[in-house]
């Protein structure tokens, strides 16, 4: 079982451009003092986050929050905790978004950035066929990519596979 | 209306049901679901939304107030991350360990102490956090065993369930989910996890492997007692009732009701040295699976050659100013060098460019146009009157007619300026690369072959031979025919290639993709006169094609070539297993033979490790099923763990205690529970490898011979016959039969290396004093390979050891492209570096044959090389002008002189010697210890004098 690591929370901080204080995991719990306040667990640091950001992306209703809430839960216990089964994690989450633009609404969430730099790691090491199995998951991250200051130093994953049509060209 | 979906006895349902009950939200409720959801429960907040993270779910139904959100959140999270995982994980595993239980009851009393003097988790009324928590608990708290297990010393806890439980709010809520027997614990969390598909992972881990799912590097060492039985019954056998295998005749020929196996590779392009992706790629693939065919004694033919025809061999000919012949006879006999190096085992390897590949070529294009396949059309294109040739995309430049782009010197196919695609016939004031001269647009006319009108006949085949490819051909075949086929042009102005055949065109000549395939048929043409027994075979006879390429040559091999032979008509034979690579990268990057980055394979030769070593790390890194990557310090790791450590180790033990115990003679065996049971183990490996090799998973094959290797060590180190030959008759008898059942697998080793590692497998049977023998792909099974009293050979290391600093500097030598190296070693520099490696490696080889006590007719000529070595490393070291005569290595603040040194390498060496002695007669380790100390001190002492010696010069260098 992998656990969360500070990372993520960097490269939150970072996209949302605010100082992110002190992180600290102890028993698969985290923590995160700044500004004298303690706030404690992912989800609640997160929203912390989105709280001190000026970006406007805080939920717009109750019913937008419980949403958030459940893709960064479902992110922690089967991306980050749960990453020996990641090809039925894989086609479940492709099933997910097979109707969706982003993970919440039909808008950008923050739930939209904790997947990306979840997934951003392990979608490198994914063989083009598997890219194409989980051609949903494939738009959809493809899509969020092209943000650059999500993207921060991450480099633009290929998802071209049309590779084929050079090699023999219809006419010379 | 919002609907909540579930199922009875799953704790997650329960909390959802409470929430509700809590609320004011009053939703329907389903727990008898029948469609199968992929979670179970889940609030249907509306047609087309469904909440199924049940903490989500209940957050929505019953909100936190302000003030305490945060709060709330902390104790849900807790629940879902920690509470729920440790429960499941403790209580659905079929193991249970201490260490879960533990964790179970140290969470729960954590828990306990926040419930201290409280009726709730949170301020003074019922919050989603005791919903959470409550129901997750529920039915560990129910069931008697479980409540007395975990929650004797949880006081607090105790009391709040049972205040919790009385709300009338949860008293219904139980009811619903629970009816009347509560009494479920396990069940209950064997629900939720399966319901939630949640920590699916974990459980699996602590299932007991199946055998086929097995880790391959940690093989299961159960065997069932039907395996032992086979085992058993397979020893009694002699390697005397197996089939013999087969003479390889001159020509190979099919033969009806044998099986004919047919391998082609790839047709490397001759206009460049290949590197190592291209050779794993094709020819090596393609050599083990033709070497494992004739293991099989399969009629196995197996040919590959040079792609020579086409515009890019023209333009290398420009490059080196040699006539286009000229440039294929060099390339060809380079290509045909590394093959030979790299033992690749073709029954003939051919070119392109034979008359047999003209004469094919055009009637195969003649009955093409016959069966109306083939239509002509006009084609503008770019015409240099001065050089009376029309030009090739590569030959003319100009202008870039992109707007915004002002760049002069566009090439035709692309501009480096803004690096678009260009048109050849749209670049403005064009000009022949050649000449200077402006070319003029002419129209000419050009014949294209028909493949829309092929297309079903296509479309029929490749349902029937597709099951048969790897999967990515599979996948760019069907991509291909998805996207619908185009006409494709089939010859080209050029005068490098085969004429095409008819009055009106001759002066065109047919494009390197149309000639390419079809020098498959005319190098077997080439190879035998009767090559229509392979190409068009008797209805009686069944040849099975197989073609090895990488990724990039499948749209030729799944849909040109086969268009072309069934658009023919003749009964031609289609290929029926397409074996495609993915990519091999460079330590991080790409491979590319046009930059001339990575390693080619005439610098394999030059690295001095052995071709072996690099068939093998090759194929152990083979680009299967994703891309994959060659590194040097990886290629020095598996050198040393698997060959060396493991493989080498256990062949090299068992045939020293042969030699010394048993003066080579394999000893009497009585077999006993233990070795049927390593045989047992060997022979499900062996399964593993012959039905990894039908499919062509070479990749697979060579973890299996590891594997094998992996058992023999283990059941040596078990067995310790070392100990056993000094004790009494029973003892002794006792190590016999393990040495001698050793001696037998490594019999089986070496027939299982001889297609991945030929001259090791070789040298093995050398050492074995024993033929390969013949594998029987449908039912493999370990026979008596070597009877007692079998005389063996004289035994020797198989391997050598590779220093990493050698993969450093091995690494920093081939940095950059083929270029940079090549200016870099004017400076001779390198060279010294490069013979200091030389001569180190030599020394060992030297020092090792030695030691194992070979006959001086086998040192000798090494010991040779030695020497010559060393000499070129003095001239070397001459003319370039070091001070090295001057300075005296230190050693302790004294200074060593030359031969104070020498005599320091002989102690070395010879101590070397007194411990491998030691450590080979299996003396106990505190006999050999001191030995080694002292070894140690002695390299050491070397290591201060050399390395000072050495690295003088270059730190030097460093600070200037």
């Amino acid at each position: 079982m992998a656990s969360i690591s500070v990372d993520y929370f960097n490269n939150l901080a970072k996209f949302l451009k605010i100082p992110l204080g002190k992180i600290s995991i102890k028993d698969n719990v985290c923590i995160r003092t700044h500004d004298n306040k303690t706030t404690i667990g992912v989800i609640n640091i997160i929203f912390s986050l989105l709280k001190e950001s000026k970006l406007c992306l805080k939920p717009n209703n109750h019913l937008d929050e419980a949403q958030m809430r459940q893709w960064l839960e479902y992110t922690i216990i089967y991306l980050i905790h749960n990453n020996q089964n990641l090809h039925s994690t894989f086609k479940d989450l492709n099933e997910h978004l097979e109707t969706k633009t982003y993970l919440v609404n039909e808008q950008f969430s923050i739930a939209d950035a904790f997947l990306y730099y979840v997934l951003v790691k392990i979608m490198i090491n994914l063989s083009p066929l598997d890219k194409e199995k989980y051609i949903h998951v494939s738009r959809w991250f493809d899509n969020v990519q092209q943000d650059s200051t999500l993207r921060q130093s991450n480099n633009l994953i290929n998802f071209n596979t049309n590779y084929l049509a050079t090699l023999v060209p219809a006419k010379h | 209306m919002a609907l909540i979906t579930g199922n009875e006895n799953n704790p997650a349902t329960l909390k959802i049901i409470l929430a509700n009950n809590f609320s004011k939200a009053k939703c329907a409720v389903n727990l008898k679901p029948n469609e199968s959801k992929n979670y179970l429960p889940f609030l249907s907040v509306n047609a087309n939304l469904d909440l199924f993270i049940p903490n989500a779910a209940i957050w929505y139904l019953l909100p936190p107030e302000p003030t305490y959100s945060d709060a709330t959140s902390e104790f849900l999270e807790f629940e879902s991350l920690t509470l729920t995982p440790t429960l499941i994980h403790g209580l659905c595993g079929n193991t249970k360990h201490d260490k879960t239980k533990n964790n179970i009851s140290f969470i729960l009393e954590k828990l306990d102490v926040k419930l201290q003097e409280k009726l709730f988790f949170i301020g003074e009324s019922v919050t989603v956090a005791d919903i959470a928590v409550f129901s997750t608990l529920y039915p560990l708290y129910k069931s008697k065993k479980l409540n007395e297990e975990y929650l004797k010393n949880c006081a607090n806890i105790l009391k709040w369930v049972e205040n919790f439980e009385k709300l009338p709010e949860v008293k219904d809520g139980i009811s619903v989910i629970f009816g009347e027997k509560v009494n479920v614990g396990e069940t209950s969390y064997q629900i939720l996890m399966q319901s939630a598909k949640y920590t699916n992972a974990q459980f699996e881990q602590i299932k007991p492997a199946q055998a086929n799912t097995v880790d391959k590097d940690s093989p299961t060492t159960e065997v069932t007692q039907a395996e032992l039985e086979a085992a058993q019954n397979a020893w009694s056998k002699s390697v005397l009732e197996l089939p013999k295998l087969k003479k390889i005749e001159k020509v190979v020929l099919p033969k009806s009701g044998e099986k004919n196996i047919f391998i082609t590779s790839a047709l490397p392009y001759v206009n460049n040295v290949p590197h190592l992706g291209n050779i794993i790629g094709c020819v090596l693939s393609a050599d083990v699976y033709a070497r494992y065919s004739r293991l099989c004694n399969n009629n196995t033919l197996f040919i590959c050659g040079t792609d020579e025809y086409g515009t890019a061999t023209e333009t290398k000919a420009l490059e080196e100013g040699l006539s286009c012949q000229a440039i294929c006879d060099k390339y060809f006999k380079i290509h045909s060098d590394i093959y030979n190096w790299f033992n690749i085992s073709f029954d003939h390897f051919g070119r392109t460019s034979n008359p047999e590949q003209t004469e094919l070529a055009q009637d195969l294009f003649l009955q093409l146009n016959d069966n109306g396949f083939m239509f002509t059309q006009s084609v503008e294109q770019l015409h240099c009157e001065k050089c009376d040739r029309y030009l090739a995309d590569r030959f003319v430049e100009g202008g870039c007619p992109n707007i915004g782009c002002n760049y002069e010197d566009a090439r035709g196919d692309q501009c480096d300026g803004c690096g678009k695609l260009v048109n050849a016939i749209e670049l403005k004031n064009p000009r022949c690369k050649i000449c200077g001269k402006t070319p003029k647009l002419k129209t000419s006319s050009q014949f294209f072959i028909d493949l829309p009108k092929l297309e079903p006949l296509l479309r029929h085949w490749i349902k029937i031979s597709s099951p048969g490819w790897s999967h990515n051909a599979d996948v760019i075949a069907k991509a291909w025919l998805k996207e619908g086929l185009k006409p494709r042009c089939i010859t080209r102005d050029l005068k490098w290639g085969v004429p095409v055949p008819l009055e009106a065109y001759k002066n065109k000549v047919f494009y390197v993709w149309f000639d390419a395939p079809i020098g498959y048929i005319s190098i077997s043409k080439a190879y035998t006169k009767e090559f229509e027994q392979w190409w068009r075979p008797k209805p009686d006879t069944k040849v099975t094609l197989y073609q090895f390429m990488a990724k990039d040559n499948v749209p030729f091999h799944a849909v040109l070539f086969p268009s072309m032979l069934l658009g023919a008509n003749k009964g031609y034979t289609t290929v029926s297993h397409i074996m495609a690579t993915e990519y091999l990268n460079y330590e991080d990057g790409k491979f590319s033979k046009s930059r001339g980055v990575g390693v080619f394979g005439n610098d394999a030769r030059e690295t001095g490790i052995p071709s072996d070593v690099w068939r093998f790390y090759l194929l152990y890194v083979r680009p299967e099923s994703q891309d994959s990557s060659f590194s040097w310090s990886d290629l020095v790791t598996k050198n040393n763990s698997e060959l060396l450590n493991n493989l080498g180790n256990f062949v090299n033990r068992a045939l020293v205690f042969a030699k010394n115990s048993f003066n080579k003679i394999i000893p009497k065996m009585a077999l006993e529970n233990d070795d049927y049971q390593l045989l047992a183990l060997c022979t499900r490996e062996l399964k593993g490898y012959t039905a990894a090799l039908e499919q062509a998973k070479l990749k697979d094959g060579i973890r299996h011979i590891l594997s094998i290797s992996r058992h023999g060590n283990q059941y040596m180190q078990q067995n310790q016959p070392w100990v056993k030959l000094k004790g009494d008759e029973k003892d002794k008898l006792r190590a016999g039969t393990v040495i001698g059942v050793s001696c037998n697998i490594a019999c089986l080793l070496a027939t299982l290396l001889q297609p991945y590692m030929p001259d090791t497998s070789s040298n093995l049977k050398k050492q074995l004093n024993c033929e390969d023998f013949v594998l029987n792909a449908e039912n493999p099974v370990i026979v008596n390979l070597l009877p007692a009293g079998h005389q063996l050979g004289e035994p020797s290391p198989l391997f050598t050891k590779i220093e990493p600093t050698q993969a450093d500097d091995l690494k920093k030598r081939f940095a950059g492209t083929q270029e940079d190296r090549n200016n870099k070693n004017s400076s001779n520099n390198q060279d010294i570096a490069v013979l200091e490696a030389q001569v180190a490696q030599q020394g060992d080889k030297v020092r090792s044959l030695k030691s194992s006590g070979v006959d001086k007719a086998i040192w000798q000529p090494e010991v040779k090389i030695l020497l010559e070595l060393k000499g070129k490393l003095e001239a070397a070291k001459k003319v370039k002008p070091t001070p090295q005569s001057e300075q005296k290595p230190v050693v302790n603040g004294l200074t060593l002189s030359a031969e104070e040194i020498k005599k320091l390498e002989e102690s070395v060496a010879q101590q070397g010697l007194v411990v491998r002695k030691l450590k080979e007669g299996g003396a106990e380790k505190s006999v050999w210890q001191p030995e080694v100390d002292k070894l140690l001190t002695l390299k050491n002492k070397l290591a201060v004098a050399t390395g000072s010696a050495a690295q003088a010069p270059k730190g030097k260098k460093g600070k200037k």
